[in-house]
């Protein structure tokens, strides 16, 4: 995405999410639960991938959408497994 | 045998700078003075060198020096053994070190030919690039 096309928009970085007192939202929680995240270089981008996913609030989100969510993420560590199961798993504590 | 360390999983403290986006890497280093380096790679496996004309490069504003593998002296040779063969007796052990850039010949794709200084990555790939196009 080019910076001109979010003109007018909000903006969340992964610098958003954590809660004031530096405590985990659910994904991040889940992503250092799971181990889905080795060198954490493109982590920047990984919880935006899932945003759709997580905001939807899908009941049951397949995994095969997770991880087409992630395709566009090059991530050599985890093999996505662990992005996948971890993402799932935030899915479903969100859900409560 | 530690439980604490077999048998199940261990969190990691590195996690939490990576997850909150305050990690440092290499990209995000920023010295005063700091110069960048681009190499301008070998596009075939197996070639005689002829020339690698640098002076273009060096008039572009920004580039700082460029260098081909005749500029080196003393430093071009091969690097040093990282790991040692192990001590056995009796062992036959040929080092083969690269060398910084290839002089006369490319061996493989990718082999360094020359290096481009530059006060930013932009400038230096910029020009190593260039260079690729008209060699």
């Amino acid at each position: 995405m080019l910076a001109v096309q979010a003109k007018d928009r909000e903006i969340s970085t992964i610098e958003g999410l954590a809660g004031k007192n530096g405590e985990y939202d659910p994904l991040q929680q889940a992503m250092h639960d799971h181990h889905g995240l080795q060198c954490g270089y493109l982590h920047a981008r990984h919880p935006h991938d899932h945003d759709g996913i997580l905001e939807r609030k899908t009941p049951r989100p397949a995994k095969r959408r997770c991880a087409r969510r992630s395709s566009g993420n090059l991530c050599r560590c985890t093999g996505y497994q662990n992005i996948v199961d971890a993402v799932m798993s935030a899915a479903m504590q969100m859900r409560g | 045998m530690s439980t604490r360390t077999f048998g199940k999983p261990i969190k990691r403290n590195e996690d939490r700078r990576l997850l909150t986006g305050q990690a440092l890497f290499i990209d995000d280093v920023e010295l005063p003075g700091m110069l960048h380096a681009a190499l301008l790679r070998s596009q075939v496996a197996h070639a005689k060198i002829r020339k690698i004309d640098v002076s273009k490069a060096l008039q572009r504003p920004g580039v700082v020096a460029a260098y081909v593998a005749g500029d080196l002296g003393d430093y071009w040779r091969p690097g040093p053994v990282l790991v040692p063969p192990p001590p056995i007796a009796g062992i036959v052990f040929n080092a083969r070190t690269q060398v910084p850039l290839a002089k006369d010949k490319v061996r493989h794709v990718g082999e360094p030919l020359a290096i481009v200084i530059a006060e930013s990555r932009y400038i230096a790939e910029g020009r190593a690039r260039r260079h690729r196009r008209r060699t």
